[in-house]
């Protein structure tokens, strides 16, 4: 009877998740299908813009689910390409029973292609190599003190792809929401931990035309 | 009973023998390379001077007991002509060795490209090449075993390979490179030990220098920020 209550459990936490990815792709098409003949003249060569977000990441793996305060700021070099940093500052894992994490504060650095849609939204698609500054909980290897403590703190390279989508509303804020798998390891003497993650931000981002302006 | 299973096959130390010294190496790529430069058109001299700057990962295989490791670092490409081309590279690699261990490589370097299509670096087209230089790392090896020291070592390093670079806009390229970098330094051994319960990795620096190699495959984004000395 548990098994089976388990099973049902397993099997609606995929079907959730398989609607979340369903939802999220149609949202990703959604400007493909909509406003497609107006061309906003926001996404531009020479856009300078910073954003603020907050992101979840779910570390399958680990079966931990993450949060981060992030910020981005980003260079339009032309229409279609841009630049980008982003920093992911580590809060706390939201699964309080099986804390793993100390730190895992992120830096990552990129491009990013904007496909033309003609319209307000602005869909990216990037790749950021990063590295991660981690430290995870460990136990004593020898079973002799109970509990657990943080083992030295690593910095590790990271590889990380970018889908998201931006909505230039108005010509100096932006909305912006991405989703990012992001892969790497974290090796200490003491332990390896994959610290592969999906995560999901979301946020407001400010912009600024920083191209000379012809006279 | 110990029963030790060797990883590391480069012994230079047991094959005195140097087929190839690498000061040779070095010799015939900067000949190459001069000549190259001396063969250059006024037309194809427009090229020169052309910088772009770019980030990457890379992917290290066939090291340690055959582990994988991933890496990131970034790039700026000087190009020298229209079939030549600079890369000055740093990566930062973590591997994992068999869950025994892990290693740490620090690469910074440069490599020469050579470009095989007749016009590199068109819009929308593949551009090939092939790619040497030199490369300067520092290596760290580290035990999960309490009982093994860490080992490290400086060393100089040879990459040699073939690339692609397939440009999206006339400054932005997109490059997939696999090259093999073979290190001259300090012989670190490594092997995979066996103390009657449970496997261990031990880690141990032989005697004179080892010539250990690793394939390493780097995916790259690259932008043209413009033009060192100017446009012609």
């Amino acid at each position: 009877m548990g098994k089976e209550v388990k099973k049902l459990n397993v099997e609606s936490r995929k079907s959730v998740k398989w609607s979340l990815t369903l939802c999220f792709i149609n949202f990703l098409l959604f400007p493909f299908y909509s406003f497609a003949q107006s061309d906003s003249g926001y996404v531009h060569k020479g856009i300078l813009s910073a954003a603020g977000t907050i992101a979840i990441g779910d570390m399958p793996e680990n079966n931990l689910t993450n949060a981060y305060l992030t910020g981005d700021i980003e260079y339009y070099a032309e229409k279609t390409i841009s630049f980008r940093g982003d920093v992911y500052l580590f809060l706390n894992s939201l699964n309080q029973t099986t804390s793993l994490l100390y730190k895992n504060d992120a830096l990552y650095f990129g491009a990013f292609y904007h496909i033309p849609t003609h319209s307000h939204f602005d869909p990216v698609i990037g790749f950021q190599p990063g590295i991660s500054y981690t430290q995870v909980l460990v136990g004593d290897p020898y079973g002799g003190y109970p509990g657990v403590g943080p083992d030295v703190a690593t910095i590790c390279p990271l590889a990380s792809g970018v889908l998201g989508i931006n909505y230039f509303a108005v010509k100096w804020f932006h909305i912006e929401v991405n989703v990012r798998y992001t892969i790497g390891e974290h090796l200490t003497a003491a332990d390896e931990t994959n610290i592969s993650e999906l995560s999901f931000n979301f946020g407001l981002g400010f912009n600024f035309d920083v191209r000379k302006k012809k006279k | 009973m110990t029963q030790t299973k060797q990883i590391n096959t480069d012994k230079i130390s047991e094959n005195q023998s140097h087929p190839c010294h690498p000061c040779a190496i070095i010799v015939a790529i900067l000949l190459f390379f001069s000549l190259s430069i001396q063969g250059q058109t006024k037309k194809d001299s427009a090229y020169s001077g052309q910088v772009s700057f770019g980030m990457r990962n890379t992917i290290s295989a066939f090291t340690d007991a055959q582990s994988i490791g991933m890496g990131a670092g970034g790039e700026f490409r000087i190009r020298l002509d229209k079939y030549i081309n600079t890369e000055w590279f740093a990566d930062y690699i973590s591997t994992d060795i068999q869950g025994l261990g892990y290693r740490r490589d620090a690469h910074i370097g440069w490599s020469v490209l050579f470009y095989l299509s007749k016009n590199p670096l068109t819009v929308g087209k593949v551009t090939t090449y092939l790619i040497a230089g030199n490369c300067f790392d520092y290596t760290q090896v580290n035990s999960y075993w309490p009982g093994a020291l860490p080992q490290q070592r400086w060393s100089f390093a040879i990459p040699g390979g073939f690339g692609i670079h397939y440009n999206i806009t006339k400054h932005f390229d997109i490059s997939l490179l696999s090259q093999y970098m073979i290190h001259l330094g300090t012989n670190i051994i490594t092997s995979i030990d066996n103390d009657g319960t449970e496997q261990y990795l031990s880690i141990t620096k032989g005697p004179g220098l080892s010539r250990e190699g690793h394939l390493l495959t780097t995916l790259s984004v690259n932008y043209e920020i413009g033009n060192l000395w100017g446009k012609k």
